[in-house]
């Protein structure tokens, strides 16, 4: 595991990869800032504060924000108090922002992790599966069928799991509300629903890049020869096709659970899962401005921590970068 | 250049070219994908005219009324016949995510072509702003803009349409590129041809086959997108009867009367697959990249 001679070059590249995820968690700050302070103040204090207000009302609130003043100096002010830590006081509601997220955004985040924790080894098996089968009737069904579900809606796939498993059959509760009051029983059945319906919509993608490489591994000439040489077809499969395939599986299974993250936003509003997602889209809904901006930043920052680990990863996955033979 | 060649060598190779074009459609998903299309495409236009009521008049029926009722798909909480609303609803889940493709993909392509052929700084500036775009999660960026703009079609459209640029430019860049170091460019370019006559006859019908593999493949997306905005109430506004929007609307009363549901979350399901299945089997065809 030794890895001398690219010491230099390692230390750069995880400067880079630490450079390009600065930049892109800024650009994330600049459209996010941007988009939430498009609007001019007074349809910001209308919308927050409902329809029947005096001007004098909609004077007090824009001043209380400072929602008057130029964009480019809100933009420092907020910029650098959420960088410290703080990360603002919600106008509808009155309370801090923080202490509002962090609680949903464990819930978030676990819901996302167990998804990957069944969808990870499912898919990577199936793909194997069909690589192995590649062009036979099973291999080219399943292929069909996994471009399909791959295209559907998460709404759609997530309320026909309601209606089978909750409506119908009642194995599971219609909604997930009991996260934030019912018994630990309750809380883990919660979860069932909304992560299978994550895990539905990630495997196809998973198992296709899975298929895709490993038929490549499987047809390279240190595969083929390994066959030659007379070893176990199954010792050549896992040990020179599926090795060999590590990279661009990890960099689907990295694609995959930025996307989830994306995907949690619209599971949790299918559910009433009370994580992140949902309180960004309600935010929006109730023009609560600050909140908005803490949740979709507290979204972006973890979509890059997951972008620098994979690169780390397929880095270190590739014999290229590391010095020596494991 | 400009006059079409008419020897019979020609023109058999244009034949061919054609057919090459159209195989995609002879694969068994690609049928399946344009049996869907069709299907679909009938609803949306003609099916409107079989609507038994109006779609938005209220109290047609009694309110909150099962299938078995005399409507088809039974009504709503306003006694709106839901079948009616269906049938009224499926227009704007064509017409918007392909409006805002064709946007971005103009945005993105002409962006990304230009950065191909010009090389160099320009193309490294453009290829890196793509990247940085496409860093964000597209859901994540959507919901800011829509934050931002408030809805109405035109925004939903012009917010897909800059999600979907970079991503599109990307690949137009990608398969521009490949095109451009080929001698006949070459010597366009040495004739002294026009960068935008280079761009449309040189470059742009060589690099096709990707790119409208991928058109479809966004279109799917873009629908997928679009609904996803209308079920979370930040798309189609009431009183209209986009099938995205009467999901989230019959989701309420789910345990009541799942068709008002399923019916049209189906129906947007069906028509992202159907994209989906084209753009696959013209992936194959043209690219023939199959490992």
């Amino acid at each position: 595991m030794k890895r001398i001679g690219a010491k230099k070059s390692k230390a750069r590249s995880a400067l880079r990869y630490l450079g390009s995820a600065v930049l892109t968690l800024w650009v994330i700050s600049l459209l996010v800032f941007a988009g939430t302070n498009i609007r001019p103040a007074e349809d910001v204090a209308r919308q927050a504060l409902g329809r029947t207000v005096t001007e004098g009302q909609l004077q007090t609130f824009i001043d209380e924000n400072g929602l008057n003043r130029p964009l480019p100096q809100r933009y420092a002010d907020w910029a650098s108090d959420f960088v410290r830590g703080d990360w603002g006081e919600s106008a509808v509601t009155g309370r801090p922002v923080r202490p509002a997220i962090m609680p949903r955004l464990w819930r978030s985040l676990l819901l996302a992790l167990l998804a990957a924790l069944v969808a990870v080894p499912v898919s990577v098996l199936l793909g194997i599966f069909m690589a192995r089968r590649r062009q036979k009737r099973s291999d080219v069904a399943t292929n069909m069928l996994l471009a399909g579900v791959s295209a559907l809606p998460e709404f759609v796939v997530g309320l026909a799991l309601t209606t089978v498993f909750a409506v119908s059959l009642g194995w599971f509760p219609v909604d997930s509300t009991a996260l934030t009051f019912g018994s630990a029983s309750d809380k883990a059945l919660a979860y069932v629903l909304p992560a299978a319906t994550l895990v539905i919509l990630v495997v196809p993608y998973i198992a296709r890049v899975t298929r895709a490489s490993v038929t490549e591994t499987l047809h390279a000439s240190y595969s083929r020869a390994a066959v030659l040489r007379g070893l176990q077809p199954r010792l050549v499969l896992w040990d020179y096709a599926v090795r060999n395939a590590a990279v661009p599986i990890l960099n689907a299974v990295a694609i995959n659970f930025i996307y989830m993250l994306g995907g949690v936003i619209v599971v949790e509003n299918v559910f009433g899962f009370p994580g992140i997602g949902q309180l960004l889209v309600q935010s929006i809904g109730r023009a609560d401005v600050i909140t908005v901006q803490a949740a979709a930043m507290a979204i972006g920052a973890i979509v890059i921590l997951i972008n620098m680990s994979t690169d780390g990863l397929s880095a270190y996955f590739t014999p290229k970068l590391r010095g020596g033979r494991s | 250049m400009s006059a079409t060649a008419t020897t019979p060598a020609a023109v058999a190779e244009r034949l061919a070219r054609k057919r090459r074009g159209l195989a995609w459609a002879r694969t068994f998903e690609g049928r399946v994908g344009l049996a869907i299309l069709v299907a679909v495409a009938l609803l949306v236009t003609v099916g409107p005219l079989f609507a038994p009521y109006p779609p938005n008049e209220i109290g047609v029926g009694v309110p909150l009324a099962t299938p078995e009722g005399g409507h088809l798909l039974g009504t709503d909480q306003l006694g709106r016949d839901l079948f009616s609303r269906y049938l009224d609803g499926g227009t704007t889940i064509v017409l918007v995510p392909l409006a805002a493709n064709v946007l971005g993909f103009l945005i993105g392509g002409l962006l990304g072509l230009f950065g191909a052929y010009q090389g160099g700084r320009t193309d490294a500036v453009i290829a890196r702003v793509f990247d940085l775009l496409i860093a964000i999660p597209s859901l994540l960026l959507t919901l800011v803009l829509i934050a931002g703009l408030g809805t109405s079609w035109s925004t939903l459209i012009f917010v897909i349409a800059i999600v979907t640029a970079p991503r599109a430019g990307r690949v137009i860049r990608g398969a521009a590129q490949t095109v451009a170091v080929n001698d006949y460019v070459v010597a366009a370019r040495l004739r002294g041809e026009s960068v935008w006559w280079v761009l449309c006859r040189e470059i742009l019908p060589n690099a096709s086959g990707p790119i409208v593999a991928i058109f479809s493949l966004y279109l799917t997306y873009a629908i997928v997108g679009v609904s996803t905005l209308s079920f979370l109430g930040l798309g189609a506004q009431p009183p209209s009867s986009d099938w995205g929007l009467m999901v989230a609307e019959g989701r309420d009363v789910l345990t009541i009367n799942p068709w008002a549901t399923l019916v049209p979350a189906f129906s947007i399901g069906l028509l992202a697959i159907a994209f989906t299945l084209i753009a696959d089997s013209i992936d194959r065809r043209t690219v023939g990249n199959e490992a």
